[in-house]
């Protein structure tokens, strides 16, 4: 009969279903096996303060103590060199210091902060410490890459999120990921024997030579370190983007196509825009991890102590401020005033990394709360 | 505006195509109008070719973000296989001049070190800040910094570690300074990818497990880690890749070329650094030999992406359960 068929094999079921809860059930109890059950009646809503609860918070405070030390510490070592430079000045000018002992310390504190960040001199041997030219260089280097990035960084997130079909875009999206990945000294040495040459070749054949008007003696250039750095910001563009374009509403877009838009202007007018402060988050957020690549800049863009002239000239050697840390360090001994410039190099380059994440993070957030309709 | 103008007035001159009706009975005319027949816009291009081009234009850049990666790794296998040879993998430096043997011991027990530092107290952090602390201005002022952290340079850390851990803490040049150093760098790193799991734990979860009557303590042990547990390992070995290729941080803490193993309070090796000296001062012949250390550094990283992505499939596919 099929009715009894039928409560047989429900009955079979519902015993492999029993079995297999009450198999989970004693995992469960073996699990929790190693605690006593607890007899101990605790009122509805309160929870005991239980020792592991404890442990983490101390752990946890622990953790951010420490990122706060690593703060601190950079800062107080920093701050140092503003003292020797006070000092400095004052034997520099001695008649107005026995004249006006408070004032001159007064103006000697902005003229040497004033010095440091935009003089161009960097003679450690003499104790002069201006960072202008690491300042210059860092935004040449950052801002050849950003233009060299973002066209086709942006064009290729678009391309993967709106129009690829799904094959080449599960080939692009692990591609781009791998990229990401690569550490920044094989990016680096990639750039020393890759790039470094290429352009010294490219700008010493006699047709380039006949523009510029002279050869180019070094291929170790600005134009080269934007070049590695370009390759390195793609990716964290494209997957910013990528994010930003995929949480666009899909009624944005079926409404255009209502409308009798095509594709691309659909794309064009509506996605991009919705898209957009996702977009320009990106481009923040890798210009912040451009200003703090070192290895690559390093090794590729020259390290001149001066300022290119004029400023915005790319094919000449520069020393970003990361790279001026990395090779000034080398030279520094523990407590010497360099060391303390070094130090307040660092404060400059944290300050300005800090400044650009803040507001990429910011950007994000807002995007991100705006789209979900909050 | 225009194109309506525009049309309006070819209309009005073209009196051939309008046919006034029942004029009669209204005021109103109705216009017949021959959609075809009318004048068209003239454009340059035609929306249908702008997208044409368009597609192409981005296409284009994908495939050059594509092609840009194939010529890397063409270049760098080519060049690295001519260099590599099993002489530098298992003979010691005394034996084979350019033997990269205890860089790749250095790195391993580097990033062990690092990850054993740093894990308790980022995973400790996380999870406090997700499930204890009361969400304020406080906890947003931290998660706030912790995030900006992630995103400072790692030189930063590699200046820090020095005049803090060797200089400070009197560790000189040694693989615990290049523990500590790497720690605080992927600390921030960890503490981020990990509170992020923990939030994407659905709340009924937890809900659930509460009103069965477990305590917070046990809902987090037995519920929310578990489920965040894949989520968790991906970021951790994320951070360790990122931390195997490391340079700018460990450069003055005591990375070097060294000879042998020479303890945990000495100098010790590690794969970028011995790169990156051998590609600033080494002799050129090595050129190929330095190419092969750079596919075999390449390698490690991929290979923890490689276990983080199966990692990340899997627990998608359990999810789908």
């Amino acid at each position: 009969m099929p009715s009894k068929n039928i409560n047989n094999s429900d009955k079979t079921i519902i015993e492999e279903l029993s079995d297999k809860d009450n198999s989970s059930f004693s995992e469960l109890e073996n699990q929790g096996s190693d605690e006593p059950p607890e007899l101990e009646i605790i009122p509805i809503g309160i929870q005991k303060l239980s020792w592991q609860r404890i442990l983490l918070l101390v752990l946890a405070s622990l953790s951010i103590i420490i990122l706060i030390l690593i703060l601190a510490f950079i800062l107080v070592n920093g701050i140092q060199i503003i003292p020797f430079l006070i000092d400095q000045y004052v034997t520099e000018h001695p008649d107005e210091f026995l004249n006006h002992p408070a004032r001159t310390k007064f103006v000697a504190f902005f003229i040497t902060s004033f010095d440091f960040l935009f003089r161009n001199e960097w003679n450690p041997s003499s104790n002069e410490f201006g960072i202008v030219h690491g300042i210059v260089g860092t935004f040449l280097v950052v801002i050849i890459a950003m233009v060299i990035a973002i066209p086709i960084s942006i064009g290729c997130a678009v391309f993967m999120a709106e129009i690829a079909p799904p094959t080449v875009r599960n080939v692009l999206k692990p591609t781009v990921e791998l990229l990401a990945s690569i550490p920044s000294i094989v990016y680096g040495f990639f750039g020393l024997f890759a790039f470094v040459p290429a352009v010294k070749f490219v700008f010493n054949l006699p047709f380039m030579v006949s523009i510029l008007g002279n050869a180019l003696p070094t291929g170790e250039t600005a134009l080269s370190g934007g070049l590695v750095l370009s390759i390195m910001v793609i990716p964290t563009i494209v997957s910013i983007t990528d994010d930003a374009l995929q949480s666009v509403p899909k009624t944005y877009k079926e409404g255009s196509y209502a409308l009798g838009a095509t594709k691309w202007q659909t794309i064009a007018r509506i996605t991009i825009p919705a898209a957009m402060s996702g977009i320009f988050a990106a481009t923040i957020l890798a210009f912040g991890r451009a200003i703090g690549e070192t290895m690559a800049v390093l090794m590729v863009a020259g390290g001149s102590p001066n300022i290119p002239s004029p400023f915005f000239n790319i094919l000449s050697p520069v020393d970003p401020l990361t790279s001026l840390i990395a090779r000034g360090w080398g030279e520094a001994e523990n407590g010497s005033p360099l060391s303390f410039a070094i130090f307040a190099t660092a404060i400059v380059l944290f300050f300005i990394t800090f400044i650009v994440n803040l507001v990429g993070d910011v950007i994000v957030e807002r995007y991100s709360k705006k789209l979900r309709g909050a | 505006m225009d194109d309506i103008v525009e049309i309006n007035n070819e209309v009005s001159e073209i009196p051939s195509n309008v046919e006034p009706t029942n004029k009669k009975e209204t005021n109103f005319t109705t216009i017949h109008i021959d959609f075809d027949s009318l004048p068209k816009r003239n454009r340059a291009i035609k929306p249908k070719g702008s997208q044409k081009i368009m597609f192409t234009l981005l296409a284009s850049s994908a495939a050059f973000v594509f092609l840009v990666l194939i010529t890397f790794f063409l270049l760098l296998i080519i060049n690295g296989v001519q260099g590599f040879s099993f002489k530098m993998l298992f003979l010691p430096p005394s034996e084979y001049e350019w033997s990269i043997r205890p860089a790749i011991f250095g790195t391993v027990l580097l990033i062990a070190g690092a990850v054993i530092i740093a894990l308790p107290l980022g995973l400790a952090a996380a999870i406090y800040l997700t499930e204890y602390s009361k969400k304020g201005t406080i906890v947003r002022v931290i998660n706030q910094g912790i995030n900006n952290l992630a995103g400072v340079p790692s030189i930063i850390f590699g200046i820090f570690g020095y005049s803090f851990f060797s200089i400070k803490l009197g560790m000189g040049l040694s693989l615990y300074a290049g523990w500590f150093t790497l720690a605080c760098m992927i600390l921030p790193t960890i503490i981020r990818t990990s509170a992020e799991s923990l939030k994407n734990v659905p709340n009924g979860y937890r809900e659930a497990s509460l009103a069965l009557g477990a305590t917070k303590w046990r809902t987090i042990r037995y519920i929310v880690l578990p489920a965040a547990t894949p989520g968790i390992t991906t970021g951790v070995i994320l951070a360790l890749g990122r931390a195997a290729g490391e340079t700018a941080a460990i450069m003055f803490v005591g990375g070097g070329i060294v000879p042998q193993f020479l303890g945990f309070d000495s100098p010790f090796g590690a794969l970028p650094i011995q790169l990156y000296l051998m590609a600033i001062s080494a002799p050129a012949y090595t050129r190929n030999i330095q190419w092969a250390i750079a596919l075999i550094l390449i390698v490690v990283v991929f290979s923890f992406n490689a276990v983080a992505i199966v990692i990340r499939r899997r627990s998608e596919k359990q999810f789908k359960h």
